[in-house]
């Protein structure tokens, strides 16, 4: 078998540490393909908090040892659901046409991923430049290499960027004997078929079968061609997106009951938050709108807090702490002087991002969802957590552009498609929130006793 | 980009763990030496890969100069900078230091 196939193939093990959690009967109501995609998902998180800890320890990596390691910290999340209820399955209805249709465009778009990888369309330079070389590096060094990290001539692969998507290559790279290259921009395409596989089961608790078939199949048409068009195969875009979407769908939707749901969404923000710098404002963003905005959660904001955001501090706290051990740094480097504020370039901020993202299919993939947002007629407070969440995202990112004091355009240019990408995904999810909410109204109306 | 990546693949059987090695393009190109330093980095791991250029700028030949490999993209140079170990049409691969 080739290094390839074998390195994608190491990829089948991160759901093994994720088992004990998501084999609670709290999931039972979500399909078992969504729930085999979720615990592969957690896996990812343990294994990677795993391998940060092996490295702050001094302790050399091993597939074995890690995977055990991260078991035991999964057998740990499974401890804090243990007193959950059950989950009640979701009624079954009919797929009828529209969900036939979704599934097929969902089909289509992870299809047309993996074919415009295969030929070599999507891959992204960054996967080259530091996401592929450090994993090869700390793979062949069985941790985190800080000596390659602290080189002055490697400035570019930015050390402080938060380790998951190098840590899991690592891993795969250690079980296949060597990084292929061509294999890891097969993630894009796979990451995204997991995502389209597990997304309509979960949004089945915040909606109907066919409107959750239809908002995951907007959404993932949007990311493929995102994906697609920005070149974002092997990079670490598309598990960034996979952990935000995920994480979202699990907070909107009530099919796992608490407290089950807010460690499951917890661990996917820490998910989003280990992965990429901007990970982090968007899980604190969407862990207080949560607070802020439950859905089909009776326990207050002090209970809740600590379940959304105990994975993010921890698995943070471990990479920073390596940072600081190994005199690496303190935190993230930021661009510029912070608060220091180029409102000058405000407009040439405001038009080099609505370029970018005309560039990517006529900004199609941002307006459909918004279109069809409009059109579901949203009750703002059913959207509030993926509205608010997109909104905190922008803002957090039109402020790190106005950072720089040189010309932003370029800089812009060949990141904005990419950075802009979950608010397509999350005005998606904001259909889903405005068509149960207008569900629950009809519901309570329903319910109300008729005024005489 | 894509023939200074494709020489770099074909040298890596011919530089050993270890060794220091830099890509330099023929005739001098910043730009290009920058994005092939980092192409050098993530396809020659376990090499010492001295940059020729950084962010667009050129280095100090000191950095670089005592390198014992020399990846060069481009045209072979008027004089042999070494002892010759390959040759594309990408460009050649050197061996340098005492003969």
């Amino acid at each position: 078998m080739s290094a390839g196939f074998l390195w994608l193939a190491a990829w089948l093990l991160l759901p093994i540490p994720g088992i004990p959690l998501l084999a609670h009967a709290a999931f039972a109501g979500l399909p078992r393909i969504g729930r085999a995609v979720l615990a592969g998902a957690v896996g990812a998180v343990l294994i990677s908090f795993a391998m940060t800890l092996f490295a702050l320890a001094g302790v050399a990596w091993s597939i074995g040892g890690v995977i055990v390691a991260a078991l035991v910290l999964g057998l740990l999340l499974r401890v804090c659901v243990s007193r959950a209820p059950s989950g009640e399955a979701a009624p079954s209805g009919r797929l009828r046409v529209v969900g036939v249709l979704a599934a097929g465009v969902a089909g289509s778009a992870v299809l047309a991923a993996l074919l415009a990888t295969g030929v070599g369309a999507t891959g992204s330079p960054d996967l080259v430049f530091f996401w592929g070389a450090k994993a090869q590096q700390f793979a062949a060094l069985r941790t985190i290499d800080a000596a390659f990290l602290r080189e002055p001539f490697l400035l570019y692969v930015n050390a402080d960027y938060p380790p998951l998507v190098t840590n899991l290559y690592a891993f795969a790279t250690i079980a296949a004997g060597r990084f292929p290259w061509l294999a890891a921009t097969g993630t894009f395409p796979l990451i995204l078929a997991a995502l389209a596989l597990a997304l309509p089961g979960i949004l089945r608790g915040a909606t109907d079968r066919r409107r959750a078939s239809a908002v995951s199949a907007l959404v993932v048409a949007a990311l493929a061609v995102i994906g697609i068009r920005a070149g974002i195969a092997g990079n670490g875009d598309m598990p960034l997106l996979f952990f935000e979407t995920l994480s979202v769908a699990a907070l909107l939707s009530t099919a796992v009951p608490q407290p089950a749901r807010d460690w499951l969404a917890g661990s996917l923000l820490a998910g989003a938050a280990t992965t990429k710098v901007e990970g982090l404002p968007f899980a604190l963003a969407a862990a207080g709108l949560a607070l802020f905005f439950p859905r089909g959660s009776s326990d207050s904001a002090p209970v809740r807090a600590p379940r959304l955001l105990t994975p993010t501090v921890l698995t943070l706290s471990a990479w920073f702490a390596y940072g600081a051990s190994r005199h690496l740094f303190l935190g993230y480097s930021r661009q510029g002087q912070f608060l220091d504020l180029h409102l000058e370039l405000l407009g040439t901020v405001f038009r080099s991002v609505a370029a970018a993202l005309s560039s990517i299919a006529g900004g199609l993939p941002w307006l459909v969802p918004l279109l069809c947002l409009i059109a579901a007629r949203p009750r703002l407070r059913a959207a509030a957590l993926p509205l608010g969440t997109a909104g905190a995202l922008v803002a957090f990112l039109l402020f790190t552009y106005l950072h720089r004091a040189e010309d932003p355009r370029l800089w812009i240019f060949w990141s904005a498609a990419r950075v802009f990408s979950p608010v397509a995904a999350l005005l998606g999810l904001a259909a889903t929130g405005a068509l149960a909410g207008r569900d629950e109204a009809r519901a309570g109306r329903t319910r109300s006793p008729s005024p005489e | 980009m894509a023939p200074g990546f494709a020489l770099l693949r074909e040298t890596a059987p011919l530089i050993p763990n270890g060794a220091s090695v830099v890509a330099r393009t023929e005739p001098s190109d910043p730009t290009a030496e920058t994005y092939f330093h980092r192409f050098a980095v993530a396809l020659l791991p376990g090499r010492r890969v001295l940059p020729a250029a950084l962010y667009g700028s050129p280095m100090p030949p000191e950095i670089w100069r005592d390198a014992e490999y020399l990846v060069l993209i481009g045209g072979t140079p008027a004089k042999p900078p070494g002892l010759l170990l390959l040759q594309t049409s990408e460009g050649s691969l050197w061996r340098r230091g005492p003969p």
